[in-house]
């Protein structure tokens, strides 16, 4: 008994080691990547998949009191590591990383998915299957177009965090809301885009830009979100700017604040809408399909630069010049797609839901009717009243 | 030690300790049944229970399990507590030792035994539960809801006691995905370049705070101040200056070192702190799978053990609701109306029909 017992003892902890820690990796060890850049390569005879990654770079400073240097400015460039892979699959371009990698990719803590301008155009189904299928990459990846060349990108430095990703990730994570330019759309929408019947993929993208132009003191390339890239199927067609994203995001339900101005008296009136309802309704007229947008709007007079007491008639003339104008505005950007060819407010998508048996003839050619449709726009734009604290300090007399 | 409540304690002399329970429990029914144990040292030991509340059965047990011992002499209570333990191989003891006459007597009104052993100053109750890791004095003593919080504290710490060295371990050598990304990041940077592996590390500064903890529980108070703030302060600061640990791991073994201390009966907080190295080295080996598989495990050996044939998860299981009442929350004394179900069968109304308030 004793013996056996004696036996177990020695036999568990030894069957303990060959059968665990296989897959034990060391924290230290790990190539965190932030960010990964999908690109095609133009160098070489064969097409090649270019892809590129964005991590930053372990200091040792990190254990408390230990490291002394690296605090600062200068030292910024340093955290940061870019580096390019190439190869004829993706899959390939990833693993041949781990040739000069000096530690383990590690690609499930990346937040950013970027993709070329060139590999957009030619098409991003296979790349986004590629993620999607991919067990160490998060559908909670945010996704971004990269305008203009992609060395660029690289060669761009933070303006305010530690990595170029970290900055990207920080602008996506926070600044929603403020305004409505952009939205932080991640792979799960993007999947879905490119899967769905009668709805084309849409990703914000970004420019890089020399900061000259927004400060003084550094004359380094940083990058700057400025509207959204639409696609057509799954290749890039053109890009809304920053002020047409925000009419698109009103018309897809995704944003619900933004703002117009109006003149009034020759002087500029700024509304702000805080709410948004949009409907969208369909009709059939003999064949020809129509869709409406009744869009409602909420929202306050934000900035008045005469005196003023705004009354009731006022505000209704103000308030049928301002849903006018949001007409216009919003029609423009309704062309503007159409023009471009990319059904990214989902106008297939409405049909097939609502009216089944008509998608059912016209979604073999979708793309040639889509800029036929009609689409009427209705806005009703309300004054809650203003959001001046007090009255403007404009003297009576001044004009 | 208690901030508020009796300060009296049971003393070597059994003669006392009988009066003790005696001026706390003036009733004829409190009955001490003497034996004598040991063929060379003839120990007094008495068993004292309240006839007609105490288990049925529980005292001819008792008194059936004592008297098979045959043994020259009991040197420590602790030996008693052990040879009549329903499992001898069981990490748990199966009955608990107090110094409190006012908690040895609720446990008499609870429907439980105590073993009293002349020339020590404990009492054994029988039969104990996993209730009592959880129990202080104090509890009654200050305000139910304070009573309740503490109580979850203690669970809180038990858990961290047992599985957070094994969790940290786990985590950070296997599911580095579970990982929020800026925490990852700081402790990958402050594992940078370090020596061992995050597993031996944990193990290293386990060990040593159990040698800590041991060097200082013999030596006179005075000294053992030293030892702990030569010990924890100045080898953890060296260590972590030297970059022979992480200062993250640090962190870990002191927050379940001082967890460990949360739980009021050193009955239970020996054996959680022994506990934590078996789900230590199986979160080394096989991650969080092997942490699941330890508690398994933990849990099954509790389900089955029994103490006086009392189950020791009562009241989880068998379920009871009314003696939740008193476990991990402690409801308001006056809807405290039952004894525990298990131990006061045989006279359960604890309170009549009254109603708390004024007119």
């Amino acid at each position: 008994m004793a013996r056996k017992v004696l036996a177990l003892l020695a036999i568990i902890p030894l069957l303990l080691l060959p059968g665990g820690c296989w897959d034990r990796r060391e924290t230290e060890n790990l190539l965190l990547v932030d960010s990964i850049v999908f690109g095609k390569s133009n160098t070489g005879e064969t097409e090649q998949y270019k892809v590129s990654f964005i991590t930053a770079r372990p200091s040792s400073g990190g254990g408390g009191q230990v490291g002394t240097g690296g605090e600062g400015g200068a030292a910024q460039a340093a955290t940061q590591w870019e580096a390019i892979s190439y190869g004829s699959t993706l899959e390939e371009a990833i693993r041949k990383f781990s040739l000069r990698s000096p530690r383990h990719v590690y690609l499930a803590h990346n937040r950013i998915i970027m993709f070329e301008e060139g590999l957009a155009k030619e098409g991003i189904s296979q790349v986004v299957d590629f993620l999607v299928r991919s067990r160490d990459i998060r559908l909670r990846n945010y996704v971004l177009v990269v305008k203009g060349h992609e060395p660029d990108l690289l060669t761009s430095s933070p303006q305010f965090e530690d990595t170029l990703a970290g900055e990207l990730f920080s602008i996506l994570e926070t600044s929603i809301g403020e305004g409505d330019y952009y939205y932080p759309s991640d792979l799960n929408i993007l999947a879905q885009d490119v899967l769905t019947n009668g709805q084309d993929p849409w990703a914000p993208f970004i420019e890089t830009f020399s900061s000259a132009q927004t400060s003084t003191r550094s004359t380094s390339q940083s990058v700057i979100i400025k509207g959204t890239a639409l696609f057509k199927g799954g290749r890039l067609v053109g890009y809304l700017d920053a002020e047409e994203t925000q009419r698109f995001l009103l018309l897809k339900g995704l944003s619900n604040s933004g703002i117009y101005d109006i003149e009034s008296n020759g002087r500029k009136l700024s509304y702000r809408y805080q709410q948004a309802k949009v409907k969208r309704r369909l009709t059939v007229e003999d064949g020809r399909v129509n869709v409406y947008f009744d869009v409602k709007l909420k929202g306050l007079l934000e900035e008045i630069h005469f005196y003023t007491n705004l009354s009731k008639t006022e505000i209704d003339s103000l308030e049928k010049r301002l849903s006018a104008k949001a007409e216009a505005a919003l029609l423009e950007t309704v062309n503007r797609c159409k023009e471009l060819g990319s059904d990214a407010l989902g106008i297939g998508r409405l049909i097939h839901s609502r009216k089944p048996e008509i998608w059912k003839e016209i979604s073999e050619n979708w793309y040639s009717i889509y800029p036929e449709i009609g689409i009427v726009i209705d806005v009703k734009a309300q004054i809650a009243g203003t959001a001046l604290g007090s009255k403007p300090i404009v003297p009576k007399t001044s004009e | 030690m208690v901030v508020k409540g009796a300060r009296s304690g049971f003393v070597e002399n059994i003669r006392v300790n009988r009066s003790l329970i005696r001026r706390m429990i003036r009733y004829p029914g409190l009955k001490f049944e003497r034996l004598n144990l040991g063929r060379i040292t003839n120990t007094e030991v008495n068993i004292a229970y309240i006839d007609g509340i105490v288990m049925e059965g529980l005292v001819e047990e008792i008194k059936k399990r004592i008297g098979k011992l045959d043994i020259d002499g009991l040197a420590n209570f602790g030996m008693l507590q052990e040879m009549i333990d329903d499992s001898t191989f069981s990490i748990f003891h199966q009955s608990y030792s107090t110094e409190r006459p006012d908690r040895a007597c609720s446990c008499l009104l609870e429907g439980r035994a105590l073993i009293l052993m002349d020339n020590f100053p404990f009492v054994v109750v029988v039969p104990s539960a996993i209730t009592h890791f959880f129990q202080s004095a104090e509890d009654y003593s200050s305000k139910y809801l304070v009573a309740s919080f503490e109580r979850l504290l203690r669970f809180v710490g038990l858990n961290i006691t047992v599985l957070l060295p094994g969790l940290y371990v786990a985590i950070f050598s296997y599911h580095h995905e579970m990982i929020p990304t800026e925490l990852l990041k700081s402790i990958s940077q402050a594992r940078e370049q370090l020596p061992f592996p995050i597993f031996l590390e944990m193990l290293i500064l386990e060990l040593s705070f159990e040698i800590l903890r041991e060097a200082g529980v013999r030596l006179p108070r005075p000294v053992g101040q030293a030892i702990s703030i030569v010990g924890a302060l100045v080898i953890g600061q060296a260590a972590v200056a030297a970059r022979l640990v992480s200062p993250p791991s640090i962190i870990i073994v002191a927050l379940t070192a001082i967890a460990s201390f949360t739980i009021p009966i050193p009955e239970g907080s020996d054996a959680h702190r022994l506990l934590r190295f078996p789900v230590l080295l199986a979160a080394g080996a096989f991650g969080l799978p092997g942490i699941i598989t330890a508690w398994l495990i933990l849990l099954v050996h509790l389900a089955g053990l029994r103490s006086f044939g009392v189950p020791y998860l009562s009241p989880v299981s068998p379920f009871s609701l009314s003696d939740w009442k008193d476990f991990l929350i402690r409801v308001p004394s006056s809807f405290m109306k039952k004894r525990p179900i298990q131990t006061g069968k045989s006279n359960i109304k604890r309170q009549g029909r009254w109603k708390q308030g004024g007119e």
